[in-house]
């Protein structure tokens, strides 16, 4: 509210200009050229006229009105053509001030007002200079709204547990479980403020790349196998196919590509598939993807606003984007781009694909093959062994709460359930 | 006393399981999302509900609309991180008996729910003063906040460029704005748009 006091302050105290400064207007100067303009040939004319004729004395007073009346005139013309020259102008300024800016183009894309076209590239920067500010302050909303709700919440359900967990007597096993439940959203919210900290920071300067020739495979592999360790969904195997090395910055492009698929496991039902392709690398799922009409460049803004219906209101309640946003960063870094499309077979399920292109890889094949192992030494790249694909449970460790990366990708989607989530309805008989 | 929770985060769900137990309450059931605890509260007929404002599915005020109609003998309580007066009033309007914020610590949440069931005819909502907009307002209200003029909103709504000039006319005198800044700065302050 101060800053719009301000606004109003700055607005009236150039509509009432003092002393000399009330002719420092474009009006007045312009009025002065076109009067210097009109009046001064004339005034030259008619003074060799006169001195030509010998008009001197009180002869030359007709001569003196006369160019008294040509004063008059132009400077009459002067003002009103000055008027009539900037009233494209001081319509757009009173528009401005009053809040009430029309665009330089419509929705539709016609003209709205006959404006000469420097008044229309002005509309049009101010145009642009006023959606770059309405998209800040969507920005801000969601930035706001991710402190308030996404962060707010969990902070007070954890003072909730920590107070359960020091005065109440539990059993181990349901201390323990507790603890871990505490572990994980602890984790979660630090990956949230990374998430926000990255994106920040992508928006600001370039991601730094250390690239080495990698083996895509390798890097899909580990992938997988943290995915299957971690967070899949019972019942839905994770397929890895192709090979091909590239000049990567591999943890930065493990990092994206593990983002893809942390949120690919989330929503998958029947197939989760990591693939090396010849221009990239995809993560498919077999999920509903993204909503209809969205897209990537859409979607992967940092802060991109969700709002929430309420009583038929629509509130800010959090952020989304930032999951997307980074990997599409990384792509960029990667001199490629993040690419999102649906893909469908005769009788097969529409895959969700993202794909991250690469400029160049090298060696690519195109075989299928199951998750393997990955080395101890995360810098050794070549896979051991076989690990068939199997999801139980045992080796499952604790509950991974919701992810921030699934309201991120697919906002307009409920999470879904988990083995880690506390189902919808608990009885307690 | 007996209650059912509901909240979409699963770790709040849980906590606050935990804290009302220790205050003396049954938590009957836990849901994570609107349908869930509507089942729940018509199932087990608790004396009250504690529910989120934002959940997937149905929103808390609309669980509290649908338990006013079909049982009106559970108690409607909001929790939320929400602060917006047209929410406040939206709760209201649908019935919530009570609406506490989040971080209200477990002995006042206790103290305050068993007010609630012990007099729950008492208004304990907010005291909020939102103007009720027409349908059609509500329509205006966002395109306003874009900055659409009058020409453009009556064509992306399919009406005539007076008729918009008279919603605005009526919208000024309910949010008592002397132009079309002032409505949508009080607008947001209301939270009538995001």
């Amino acid at each position: 509210m101060n800053e719009e006091a301000d606004h109003q302050h700055a607005l009236s105290t150039q509509a009432k200009p003092s002393g000399l400064s009330r002719f420092n207007t474009l009006r007045f100067q312009f009025t002065l050229v076109i009067f210097l303009l009109a009046f001064v040939p004339n005034a030259i004319l008619i003074f060799s006229a006169g001195r030509d004729l010998g008009l001197l004395g009180r002869a030359a007073l007709p001569l003196g009105l006369w160019l008294g009346l040509v004063a008059v005139f132009s400077a009459v013309v002067g003002w009103v053509l000055s008027g009539a020259l900037l009233r494209p102008l001081s319509r757009l300024a009173g528009e401005l001030g009053r809040g009430e800016f029309h665009p330089a183009q419509n929705a539709l894309g016609r003209m709205n007002v006959d404006d000469p076209q420097e008044v229309r590239a002005l509309r049009a920067a101010f145009s642009g200079l006023l959606d770059r500010l309405g998209t800040e302050q969507g920005r801000r909303s969601a930035f706001m709204a991710t402190l308030v709700h996404d962060l707010k919440t969990p902070l007070v359900a954890t003072g909730h547990l920590i107070r359960t967990l020091s005065k109440r007597p539990l059993p181990d096993l349901e201390r323990h479980a507790l603890g871990e439940h505490l572990l994980t959203e602890n984790a979660r919210l630090l990956g949230l403020v990374q998430q926000m900290a990255d994106a920040h920071r992508f928006e600001r300067e370039d991601v730094r790349l250390t690239s080495a020739e990698t083996d895509l495979r390798a890097l899909l592999d580990r992938v997988a196998l943290r995915l299957q360790q971690g967070r899949v969904v019972p019942g839905v195997p994770v397929v890895v196919s192709g090979e091909g090395l590239a000049v990567v910055d591999a943890a930065v492009l493990e990092r994206a590509v593990a983002n893809l698929a942390d949120n690919a496991a989330r929503y998958a039902s029947r197939r989760l598939e990591l693939r090396v392709d010849p221009d990239g690398v995809s993560v498919c799922d077999d999920g509903p993807g993204l909503p209809e009409g969205a897209s990537i460049a859409s979607l992967a803004q940092p802060f991109n606003a969700q709002p929430v219906e309420i009583a038929g209101h629509k509130y800010t309640a959090g952020t989304a984007g930032l999951g997307l946003y980074i990997v599409r960063r990384i792509a960029e870094a990667h001199g490629g781009e993040l690419v999102y499309r649906r893909e469908s077979a005769e009788g097969q399920p529409a895959l969700s694909v993202m794909h991250i292109q690469l400029p160049e890889i090298f060696g690519v094949s195109s075989e299928l093959s199951s998750v393997r192992p990955v080395p101890e030494d995360p810098g050794q790249t070549e896979p051991v062994g076989e690990l068939p694909v199997s999801r139980t449970s045992d080796a499952a460790p604790p509950p991974s709460l919701a992810d921030p990366l699934a309201v991120a990708f697919y906002p307009h989607l409920p999470v879904a359930a988990s083995p880690t989530s506390i189902p919808p309805l608990e009885v307690h008989p | 006393m007996k209650l059912v929770i509901a909240d979409d985060h699963p770790l709040f769900l849980m906590g606050l399981g935990y804290a009302l137990r220790d205050q003396g309450f049954e938590v009957l059931a836990q849901a994570s999302d609107g349908l869930a605890a509507l089942e729940a509260c018509l199932k087990w007929q608790p004396d009250a509900a504690l529910l989120d404002v934002k959940m997937p599915g149905m929103t808390g005020i609309e669980v509290c609309a649908r338990l006013k109609r079909e049982a009106p003998a559970v108690l409607s309580v909001l929790i939320t991180t929400f602060s917006e007066p047209a929410v406040v009033q939206a709760a209201r309007d649908a019935g919530a008996r009570g609406y506490l914020s989040k971080e209200t610590p477990p002995e006042e949440l206790a103290r305050q729910l068993r007010d609630i069931m012990a007099r729950p005819d008492i208004n304990r909502l907010p005291q909020v003063s939102v103007p009720r907009l027409t349908p059609r307002e509500t329509d205006v209200l966002p395109l306003l906040a874009q900055g659409y003029s009058n020409k453009e909103i009556a064509r992306s709504l399919g009406v005539s460029p007076d008729t918009i000039k008279d919603h605005l006319a009526r919208l000024y005198i309910k949010l008592d704005a002397g132009d079309r800044t002032q409505a949508v700065s009080r607008a947001r302050t209301l939270g009538l748009i995001a």
